[in-house]
């Protein structure tokens, strides 16, 4: 290679990492901007102040982005949405328009929509419109678009048209993803397990392992939140404690991720959110496992597990930002928002960003697995509605509320009762429209349904409970009322 | 050999020379980057040098990945391995970049086609870094991790991914959904009680509530995160440590917190992190004062004892051990720390001294010493009694650095050592403190054996006048061995007495200048002429006088030599002069 073609394949790949990056900056802004006014465009005539308050900085984000990089297109790709060739990073500032724009244009059939240099504001008022107009119901959407575009005289879209046969979503996380997801779960148990036990016989324990093990999650997490999501729900295993320090684990590297935590940030907190209890395991099991209320004294000696976590932590760690971060996890994780809570502090102080992730979680786990401080569970949407109403108090409001978004009103794995008497387990949660997830159906008056049926509660209409009504959640079952096993169906 | 023979023979030739070929190519490749990492070790990253390396490097890599797609490199304790054939021996097993890669688990990494600049420096970056510090950032993996590298591909040994999963806890529950069913769905028409239940308004009121996160929330996330960045870890565990010690009422609690953190410096200690270790001592010393103010003795005395303990003669073992393995441990935060300690520590640190193998380490033991000796000179001084000559050397060097005259009665034990350095070391320690009973011991050098010792011992004389001085030196040099002594020392002699003697060693050098002998004529020469020096520099008006006589002499040669000086006088005395009416113009002016 001379060294001209060197330096023209050097340019041209710094090229591509500025064009990425200047992608990912304007591609969260440009999604909101979207998001926004395709909603104000369903609600509002194009002439209303509102519409046209929205599409003005619209047309300046997309002009700039066609001026750099000559055309924009959005489109949609085992579930992630690109702009151009960059893949667009969710996080908390926008992840609901992100969201949004990938299931409505999966809906309209769309894979592809590509703006052209020289598009007027016009153009793109027409599109949003026609965006914002398309029943997705109807029996073609994608070809009803195209006409509208082509009658208008739209010349700087152009659409693409997803594939004939989509993949069925159920089928889209495949089967090696959901293997090896499970695998890491389980193993993340018996890490949580190992080191339980290790710190227990005061040994120490192999930071380098639990580690790996957190980066092992954080990678999956990554490529798949939802298969994770439906692991969490898991709660009836005889090694409760294990088990919730796992579930806590996925669930605030969940919250992490949607907050756009960088990979070592999601490490350094999976692994705070692995250890948080760790103070509990020189605690008598008789005491965790009590059945009954805690009568003072056993209240006093619980009380005592967030600083036990501290010293176990120190007798077992090496010292380093990792541990640190863990200790300050485990010590304040059961303080509240306004510092009441335990234990009592001499120094007033904000808590930690990671501390607030973990104590919304531990707290919504243990509430919904009704082991140790509830003794019996409540279901997941009771549970969210317990801790949305203290949140002032509590727990970190916006943190919550990002929470809430993130498992939806009914999270996955929660299982529930549907108004026309059949019993399904939620599949999907939906952002758009919390209260109506997709449910695989699982029993009715007959038992077990031996082929379950998924259903999108969010486009149901033909209903078998009342006609004319769609089909929605009464209220969510505790599983474990009838000993039900529901990892028969996550896992 | 037929035709068909000799077709693969040449063809399996062709496959042998291009296995070779880019075997040979590997080769270079590897080599670069060894010498690449070298580089970074020894040089700043801004060096012109490691960035030229840098460069050569990823230009040399990408041609091979053009052409070849993939560089894949096994790894073992010290070698690398290019399709299983050895591409890289490393000189010691346990150090170098094999090695650094192995410790971590890692058996093979593979550098792909379309690897980044960035990419390969973050790799090397990483690389160096780990085998540059004695207590690197992270492990290797987890670095690499961090940076996301997606051309370079690492298979790493992980236990826990290929342990058996048969001994996962087992769900408990079975399943049994028709008895769900029917006590969920009462048939009886309890589904419209089901359907009017008050969860349906609630969940309604709480999406409402929750509804799109606000601009003021989404600005409360922004500076949680933002907030996260300048997370101190150190400063943390501080807060932590410190209201865990408060939360631990009983005393016993309390107790076994501190016997943790006595466990945590030891392990710190033991991984050479003195920085922290000097942090976790400091927060014991500060937790000690707060106790103490509170009027908690018990507390208070726990503390110390802790602080006691981090200076006990097996830490400090392990310490010195430490510092001896590694050549490029963080001396500053070594020497904070043992300014941490409490002075009960002086005889390890002494002991320390002895077992120290390199200048730095023992320089920077005596730093610490000097500044806690004062008060201490006793206990410091004990060190002389140590076997070990050198040991004796550091700890007068340490008293005369301290200058107290406390240590005479050690020094005067030292100035008799047997080892000439300590010797010399105690002549120094003894000139930087004040006071007749040191003169009086450098008068006794001046019989030391060893003639080096002597003259140093004359000239500090030289800054001490005294009639004892004067007395003793006279009596010298009026010995009939004195005209032996080698010309150095005389003419130090000779000089000290002028100096401290004024005129009443005139006619003492008067006598020297002239006397004749008829044995060692050259010696007596040599004493004469610096005797006439001698006389010039005490430079009084008895003295000028003896000179001016002496001018006269009956000597060729003594007449000559005061002429001379007389001369040097004269000029030096204009000179000064000169200067001086120059000086007095300049402040009229």
């Amino acid at each position: 290679m001379n060294k001209l073609t060197e330096q023209l394949i050097g340019q041209e790949r710094k090229q591509n990492k500025e064009n990425y990056l200047y992608l990912l900056e304007k591609g969260k802004g440009l999604v909101n901007l979207f998001y926004a006014t395709i909603r104000t465009a369903a609600l509002y005539e194009p002439n209303n102040d509102a519409f046209q308050k929205q599409i003005g900085p619209l047309m300046l984000a997309v002009r700039e982005i066609i001026e750099h990089e000559g055309e924009l297109s959005f489109s949609s790709k085992e579930g992630y949405l690109f702009l151009n060739q960059a893949r667009l990073r969710l996080d908390f500032e926008n992840y609901v328009a992100s969201r949004f724009i990938l299931e409505f244009t999966q809906k309209l059939q769309i894979y592809k929509l590509t703006i052209e240099s020289g598009i007027s504001q016009a153009e793109l008022q027409d599109l949003t419109c026609i965006l914002a107009h398309t029943d997705p119901n109807e029996k073609e959407p994608f070809e009803a678009i195209e006409k509208k575009i082509f009658e208008q005289n739209l010349g700087h879209i152009r659409l693409e048209k997803e594939r004939e046969h989509p993949v069925p979503e159920a089928e889209l996380i495949s089967l090696d993803q959901r293997r090896t997801a499970k695998k890491t779960f389980f193993k993340a148990i018996s890490v949580v397990r190992e080191f339980s036990q290790r710190t227990q016989s005061g040994k120490g324990i192999n930071l380098v392992k639990v580690k790996r093990m957190v980066q092992s999650l954080v990678d999956q997490i990554l490529q798949n939140e939802e298969i994770f999501l439906e692991l969490s729900a898991l709660k009836n295993y005889d090694e409760y404690t294990y088990l919730h320090s796992t579930n806590v684990c996925i669930l605030s590297l969940l919250l992490g991720l949607r907050l756009g935590l960088s990979k070592r940030e999601l490490c350094e907190l999976g692994l705070a959110a692995l250890f948080h209890d760790i103070g509990k395991v020189k605690l008598p099991l008789e005491l965790l496992n009590k059945p009954s209320e805690f009568d003072e004294s056993e209240w006093a000696k619980m009380r005592k597990h967030p600083v036990m976590g501290v010293k176990n932590l120190l007798a077992s760690l090496k010292l380093d930002p990792f541990s640190i971060r863990a200790m300050l996890v485990s010590f304040e994780h059961h303080l509240n928002l306004d510092l009441s809570g335990y234990p009592k502090l001499k120094e007033k102080r904000d808590l930690n960003l990671f501390s607030r992730i973990v104590s919304l979680v531990d707290a919504y786990d243990a509430m919904t697995s009704g082991r140790v401080y509830v003794k019996t569970s409540l279901p997941p949407d009771e549970a969210l509605r317990k801790m949305f109403y203290v949140r002032e108090k509590v727990y970190d409001p916006s943190l919550l509320k990002l929470f809430i978004n993130l498992l939806g009103v009914y999270p996955v794995g929660s299982l529930v009762l549907l108004n026309d008497g059949q019993i399904g387990l939620v599949t999907k949660n939906n952002p758009e429209n919390p209260s109506s997830p997709k449910v695989k159906l699982i029993a009715d008056q007959e038992g077990t349904k031996e082929v379950p049926e998924i259903l999108d509660l969010s486009q149901d209409s033909s209903s078998s409970a009342e006609p004319g009504a769609s089909r929605s959640i009464l209220r969510c079952i505790d599983p474990q009322k009838y000993n039900l096993d529901l990892s028969q169906f996550i896992l | 050999m037929s035709e068909e023979t000799l077709d693969l023979k040449s063809d399996l030739d062709k496959l042998q020379d291009q296995s070779n070929e880019l075997l040979k190519a590997a080769q270079e490749v590897v080599n670069l980057f060894i010498k690449a990492i070298k580089i970074f070790c020894i040089y700043p990253p801004d060096n012109p040098m490691p960035k030229e390396f840098r460069h050569n490097l990823f230009r040399k890599l990408t041609e091979f990945l053009d052409e070849k797609e993939e560089l894949k490199l096994g790894i073992d304790q010290s070698r690398l391995f290019f399709k299983d054939k050895v591409i890289l021996k490393e000189e010691k097993k346990d150090e170098g970049v094999a090695f650094a890669l192995y410790r971590d688990g890692i058996r093979e990494v593979s550098f792909q086609k379309g690897l980044e600049q960035e990419e390969l420096f973050s790799f090397l970056e990483a690389i160096t870094s780990c085998i540059k510090s004695s207590l690197p950032e992270d492990d290797l993996v987890t670095l690499f991790w961090e940076k996301d590298l997606p051309h370079i591909k690492l298979s790493v040994v992980d236990e826990f991914l290929s342990e058996d999963i048969s001994d996962l806890p087992q769900p408990t529950g079975s399943k049994d959904l028709k008895e769900l069913y029917y006590s969920e769905i009462d048939l009886e028409g309890s589904r419209e009680r089901e359907i009017s239940q008050p969860s349906k308004i609630q969940v309604e009121r709480f999406l409402r509530d929750l509804d799109l996160i606000p601009q003021r929330e989404l600005d409360e996330l922004k500076f949680l995160l933002e907030k996260d960045k300048s997370f101190e870890p150190l400063k943390e565990m501080f807060f932590i440590l410190k209201e865990v010690l408060s939360a631990d009422s009983e005393f016993s609690d309390f107790s076994e917190t501190i016997l943790l953190l006595e466990k945590l410096l030891d392990s710190l200690v033991g991984q050479g992190d003195f920085y922290l270790a000097s942090e976790v001592l400091l927060l014991l010393k500060n937790l000690g004062e707060a106790e103490s103010e509170a009027g908690q003795a018990h507390r208070t005395e726990r503390i110390k004892e802790a602080l006691n303990r981090a200076g006990d003669k097996e830490r400090i073992r392990t310490l010195t051990q430490i510092l001896n393995q590694n050549p490029r441990a963080d001396l500053f935060s070594a020497r904070k720390y043992l300014f941490l300690l409490s002075r009960n520590t002086i005889p390890h640190l002494v002991d320390m001294l002895g077992e120290l193998e390199n200048f730095a380490t023992r320089s920077m033991v005596c730093t610490v010493l000097e500044s806690w000796g004062e008060k201490n000179i006793e206990l410091l001084s004990k060190g002389v009694y140590d076997r070990r000559w050198y040991v004796v050397r550091n700890i007068v060097g340490v008293l005369g650095r301290i200058g107290s005259p406390l240590a005479i009665p050690y020094l005067k034990r030292t100035i008799g050592h047997e080892d000439l350095r300590v010797r010399k070391q105690t002549l120094e320690a003894l000139s930087r403190i004040k006071g007749e009973e040191v003169t009086s011991i450098l008068l006794s050098i001046l019989e030391d054996p060893e003639e080096k010792l002597r003259v140093r011992a004359a000239r500090f004389l030289g800054e001490r006048p005294s009639q004892e001085v004067v007395d003793y030196i006279l009596n010298l040099v009026s010995r009939k061995d004195f005209r032996d002594k080698s010309p150095e020392e005389k003419k130090v002699l000779l000089e000290t007495l002028a100096h401290t003697s004024k005129d009443e060693a005139v006619n003492l050098f008067k006598k020297m200048i002239l006397k004749k002998t008829w044995f060692k004529k050259e010696k007596q020469k040599e004493t004469s002429y610096l005797a006439l020096k001698a006389l010039a520099s005490v430079n009084t008006p008895s003295s000028l006088e003896a000179l001016k006589e002496l001018s006269s002499s009956g000597s060729r040669k003594t007449r000559q030599q005061a002429n001379q000086l007389l001369e040097k006088l004269y000029t030096f005395q204009k000179t000064d002069e000169g200067r001086s009416v120059e000086r007095e113009k300049e402040s009229e002016i």
